[in-house]
């Protein structure tokens, strides 16, 4: 459906990192230099997209195909969401960055190579999947119980399948220890291979939009 | 956005902005006097002991809202209605949980209602403290905003007055970090405790396809199962601000997103709210979708926005968005809730859907329903009417939780139809199958998903409808473009679509499928489609 109007352009607030932000997630969709100065600069909006509606006078005027130069990009990456193979495609321009300490929310993202060699552990790279959106891997797997188990059975059976059981929010669903970047993505895909469960799914980082 | 401090608020509760020095805290519960610190945040809070006072709510009678008497050019009566329930309940006992980037719990119109030591903090450096309070003033002021729309205290003789007031509170910071295993145990966490879980966040609007995770539809799962006793956990979600996400060069129009793009609300169990304006009509930001409930109030495309708390014991006029009329229907539940607690996670849908009041009276999108209802893919069943629900509440006799709900699988259909291009030939290019149920045990539908699957070298050009036995129909996906390159909105393979449009409706007969392609340049084929119906 397209809607036969136009937006305002008297909105209550302007939301100047949200375009920004969507103008640097589509161009590091699509390029790989020239771009991390600009993402530099939209970090934080690109981890936490401003609340609200977009600004009117700030929406992005695109035709079919032809908004931008179009670099195709191949996956990289699979991983399972139940029972779906979903694609994803690494990002070499960024890197999610996960300490454990105190750096408040949007400073997820940064360009690639910005972090230093002792922080190298907490750092994991940036998948894109299916609509672009950027996805970390800050550690973990997400299980879900083909049945309901109590805690002693549920952790008997995540260690038969090779992994430690974390944390436990429901009778059927379990947080796995995994180590931040592709080694949760890799173990999420053993334990979803492994047949014992229902499904086995990297505990990812993704910015939501708050509305 | 416009800040209203109140004077004399100091004496009520001092809530003191300094430096952060100590570290960070990671102790279930706050030190001596301090709740949240930490060296990369820019506030701290400091409680102090204050005298209770009563009084008016000096700020209610901007709160349109509630009661619109046509303050800021506003149509009289658009509103909740919310007055008129008040005299049956304000929410006491019932306990909501605000899950956003942080809450502001120390605020003075908010911390009357806060359930101590029920919150919780995920933030780095914060995590495991009961204390989810925010750590910059640019990022997090959004569930704070959110959190008094709910619930914020009345009588007390400061600020606004929340849809719920006497309502408990507690508030979990899962966005501050948007790790799938927080925002997962935030929608599961207390479930025998907490009644609602108010959510004004979702997939970007983008009009792209933008699935759930296995993670969330198992935590969402699990609360309608398992929460409160087996009556389930009512998920309350924004339908989405994509109105307008981009605008089409060649045709100078609005690309619009629709709420069944969006994984996180096209499905059983959640409660979409769309938003209205103070004329009670559509807004410029305004996302359709078969999978809407109900509306509330929020901006439109004048400036006038919602009143609500703010960071800082202080207050704002402009709160906007779908973000500001979801919390209120989250208050909506919480009074129905509290007349009956007795009720089940599809009771309160059922009646959501059978109380709202019909805005826009004269909008040709208004489609007859079951039971005498009307449906409109822009406003769901219309504006939540809380006195309405409450009413209704009162004497409603439950149709069961998840155990007793009964579920009928249709076959997999296959057409494998060509779907021929759009806009080129000049003439309807749409193609239909049609499936039967038969045999199905539902005399009543609540939800209808259905599944669909097409290879298509631009899926954005396909319009997507199902027409009911009772030649109802859902409009489940809009033609648009979207940025990206080859097949930029995403493919429908196996995408599910979610309508409540099908409310009340016998699910046995012949149902079909129609697929429209409505712009030139690309084709396809109409591979698969399925259909899963709810009810009783």
């Amino acid at each position: 459906m397209a809607a036969d109007r136009t937006p305002p352009h008297d909105a209550a607030r302007m939301r100047a990192p949200v375009a920004i932000a969507r103008l640097a997630a589509v161009f590091a969709a699509l390029t790989g230099a020239g771009v991390v100065a600009l993402l530099a600069v939209a970090s934080t909006a690109l981890a936490q997209p401003a609340p609200g509606p977009l600004d009117p006078s700030r929406i992005e005027t695109a035709s079919k195909r032809s908004s931008v130069a179009i670099k195709s990009v191949q996956p990289t990456h699979v991983w399972h969401d139940g029972t779906s193979a979903r694609m994803l495609t690494l990002d070499e321009t960024l890197e999610a960055h996960f300490p454990g300490g105190l750096p408040p929310q949007g400073h997820v993202l940064r360009p690639a190579g910005s972090t230093d060699r002792a922080a190298a552990a907490q750092v994991s790279p940036v998948l894109r999947d299916e609509s672009g959106r950027p996805r970390g891997l800050p550690g973990g797997v997400v299980v879900v119980l083909k049945t309901p188990m109590d805690e002693a059975a549920a952790r008997a059976l995540i260690g038969q399948a090779g992994a430690v059981a974390l944390q436990a929010l429901s009778d059927r669903l379990w947080l796995v220890q995994g180590p931040i970047g592709l080694g949760s993505l890799t173990l999420a895909n053993q334990l979803q291979a492994d047949g014992r469960f229902e499904s086995a799914q990297p505990n990812w980082w993704m910015p939501r939009t708050r509305k | 956005m416009r800040a209203v401090v109140l004077p004399g608020l100091i004496a009520l509760l001092a809530i003191a902005l300094v430096g952060c020095s100590n570290g960070g805290n990671s102790s279930s519960t706050a030190p001596s006097n301090t709740i949240s610190a930490g060296k990369n945040c820019d506030l701290s809070y400091t409680l102090t002991q204050s005298a209770v006072l009563t009084g008016p709510d000096p700020l209610l009678g901007d709160q349109w809202h509630l009661t619109n008497t046509g303050q800021n050019g506003g149509t009289p009566g658009e509103d909740l209605r919310a007055a008129g329930a008040w005299p049956v309940t304000r929410g006491s006992g019932i306990r909501v949980a605000v899950i956003d980037d942080a809450v502001e719990v120390t605020h003075p119109d908010l911390s009357p209602n806060l359930v101590e030591g029920a919150s919780r903090s995920y933030r780095n450096g914060n995590r495991g403290s009961v204390w989810p309070v925010p750590c910059t003033k640019a990022e997090d002021d959004h569930g704070t905003a959110v959190a008094g729309l709910v619930l914020a205290r009345d009588g007390n003789a400061i600020g606004v007055v929340g849809v719920a007031s006497r309502a408990s509170l507690v508030a979990y910071d899962a966005l501050s970090t948007s790790y799938d295993i927080d925002i997962a145990d935030a929608l599961t966490r207390d479930s025998q405790l907490n009644s609602v879980y108010q959510n004004s966040w979702g997939s970007p609007d983008d009009g792209h396809l933008h699935t759930a995770d296995t993670a969330f539809n198992a935590a969402i799962t699990s609360g309608l199962v398992t929460g409160r006793q087996g009556k389930g956990s009512v998920y309350v979600f924004a339908g989405g601000n994509g109105g307008c996400y981009l605008i089409d060069s060649a045709t100078q129009k609005c690309q619009v997103d629709n709420s069944n793009f969006d994984g996180y609300v096209n499905q059983r169990g959640i409660v979409t709210v769309c938003a209205v304006d103070n004329k009670g009509v559509s807004p410029w930001y305004a996302e359709p979708g078969a999978t809407l409930t109900v509306c509330a109030p929020s901006s439109g495309s004048s400036p006038v926005g919602v009143t609500t708390t703010a960071l800082s014991g202080t207050y704002e006029s402009t709160f906007s968005g779908t973000s500001a009329s979801t919390p209120m229907v989250s208050g909506v539940i919480a009074l129905m809730l509290s007349a009956n607690p007795a009720l089940t996670w599809r009771d309160v849908r059922i009646i959501l859907a059978r109380s709202a009041h019909r805005n826009d009276p004269t909008d040709t999108g208004w489609l007859p329903a079951a039971g005498g209802l009307q449906f409109n893919h822009k406003y769901g069943f219309g504006v939540a009417n809380a006195q309405a629900a409450v009413a209704l509440a009162s004497t409603w006799s439950s149709v069961g939780g998840s155990a007793s709900m009964k579920t009928c699988d249709s076959p997999l259909r296959t057409p494998n139809l060509p779907l021929p291009d759009g806009g080129a030939v000049g003439k309807s290019t749409s193609v239909s199958d049609s499936l039967s149920i038969v045999g199905c045990d539902i005399s009543s539908i609540e939800f209808v998903e259905i599944f669909f699957t097409a290879s298509h070298t631009y899926s954005g050009d396909l319009k997507v409808t199902v027409t009911s036995p009772a030649a109802a129909v859902s409009q489940l996906a809009n033609a648009r473009i979207c940025k990206g390159s080859g097949d930029a909105c995403g493919a429908y393979s196996n995408w599910r679509f979610g309508s409540m449009r099908h409310l009340g409706e016998a699910a046995n007969g012949n149902w079909t499928m129609t697929v429209t392609d409505m712009s030139a340049g690309d084709t396809g084929r109409f591979d698969a489609w399925s259909l899963k119906i709810y009810g009783r």
